[in-house]
């Protein structure tokens, strides 16, 4: 029997964060993510009402109509959570058949396969350390990242999964990042998660305003 | 089933597998501090999920009490929460076989200019070696017509 096919996703989103800089943020919208239009529109409702349309290779920021920002936004698309869960690839993150990572070694622990990839790159090595992957009944768990010395930089937890139509699916996502010995957090949660939602095409194929 | 166990096997075989290490203890952090760090944007969070269409240019005085307690930013965080996206930094890790993405790594991970000004350089040449394997690939297909 042949795997469902899964092409767009689109969820409920809230980011909330603490900053560098003492201040929190809070960002909440919607988000769709068509596979085959290779775009992915967050439709943001607070702070401000905008819509974030983000390609293949560019970010716009759209304000009552209007592009009011452009940024290069390279390879978001094929690596952000919702290509990687709606591609079957969420579980290793997309890191199987990577050049730029090599699997160095697996452990099971507890109620965690954990593996720890390497940058097999020599450029890379300047740049990044290692990443653990940990699974829990073969969904992805957690990811911790190294920088080139082997200090830990951040981590990031997978939880609250729901199935939807087929589709597993993260509900919260915690993350924690450790800049000059300080903790910083943000937690993105997801609901109301429609997936391969024939509606709203105008959305999923969102196209640029024209001036 | 023979088979895949076999797989499995080997493929734990080749990656070291090391089941007395203990890596686990990564995997763990406090949830309730977590969250109790973020309580105040949580109740920002709930006010606006109970007022449809409230922003943050058009809140009650309730909504601005929530704001200032949160010390909230008036700008949506399209840096640090979506270019680098809510799987965070390593959105771009994964893609660093593009170089324009490989400095864009450097500069999330270390914030470092003289980090960011190598990756840009490594860039640079990884560039000029595609573009000379490129102009001799070019002649070699142009020659053999």
């Amino acid at each position: 029997m042949l795997g469902q096919q899964f092409f767009r996703v689109k969820a409920d989103f809230s980011i909330k964060e603490t900053l560098e800089n003492g201040k929190s943020n809070l960002t909440m919208g919607t988000v769709y993510f068509d596979k085959s239009s290779k775009r992915m529109v967050y439709q943001i409702k607070f702070p401000r009402k905008e819509t974030l349309l983000i390609t293949d290779s560019n970010l716009y920021r759209i304000q009552e109509g209007k592009i009011i920002e452009q940024k290069p936004a390279f390879n978001i698309l094929n690596f952000s959570i919702y290509n990687l869960a709606l591609s079957s690839k969420m579980s290793n993150f997309g890191l199987d058949g990577n050049t730029a990572f090599k699997l160095v070694n697996v452990e099971k622990e507890d109620s965690l396969i954990i593996s720890t990839w390497r940058p097999s790159l020599e450029n890379l090595k300047d740049i990044t350390g290692d990443i653990l992957i940990s699974q829990k009944k073969k969904q992805l768990f957690g990811l911790v990242f190294f920088n080139k010395d082997g200090k830990l930089l951040s981590k990031q937890f997978f939880e609250e999964y729901k199935n939807f139509k087929g589709l597993e699916f993260p509900g919260n996502i915690t993350q924690i990042n450790y800049i000059d010995g300080k903790e910083y957090y943000k937690i993105t949660t997801f609901k109301n998660v429609v997936v391969n939602d024939l509606n709203e095409n105008t959305i999923y194929n969102f196209a640029l305003p024209v001036h | 089933m023979k088979i895949k166990s076999l797989i499995l096997a080997g493929v734990f075989a080749i990656a070291g597998f090391n089941a007395s290490a203990n890596n686990s203890s990564l995997f763990s952090y406090n949830k309730s501090d977590v969250n109790s760090k973020l309580n105040c944007v949580t109740a920002v969070e709930n006010f606006v999920n109970q007022n449809e269409g409230v922003t943050i240019a058009n809140l009650n005085a309730d909504g601005q009490q929530l704001v200032a307690a949160a010390n909230l930013t008036e700008a949506t965080s399209i840096s640090a929460s979506l270019l680098d996206g809510p799987v965070g930094i390593p959105s771009f890790v994964w893609g660093l076989c593009l170089s324009v993405t490989g400095i864009l790594v450097v500069y999330l991970v270390t914030q470092d200019g003289d980090e960011t000004k190598k990756a840009l350089f490594g860039c640079l040449l990884g560039g000029v070696v595609y573009g000379v394997f490129y102009v001799i690939y070019v002649i070699a297909v142009i020659g053999s017509f």
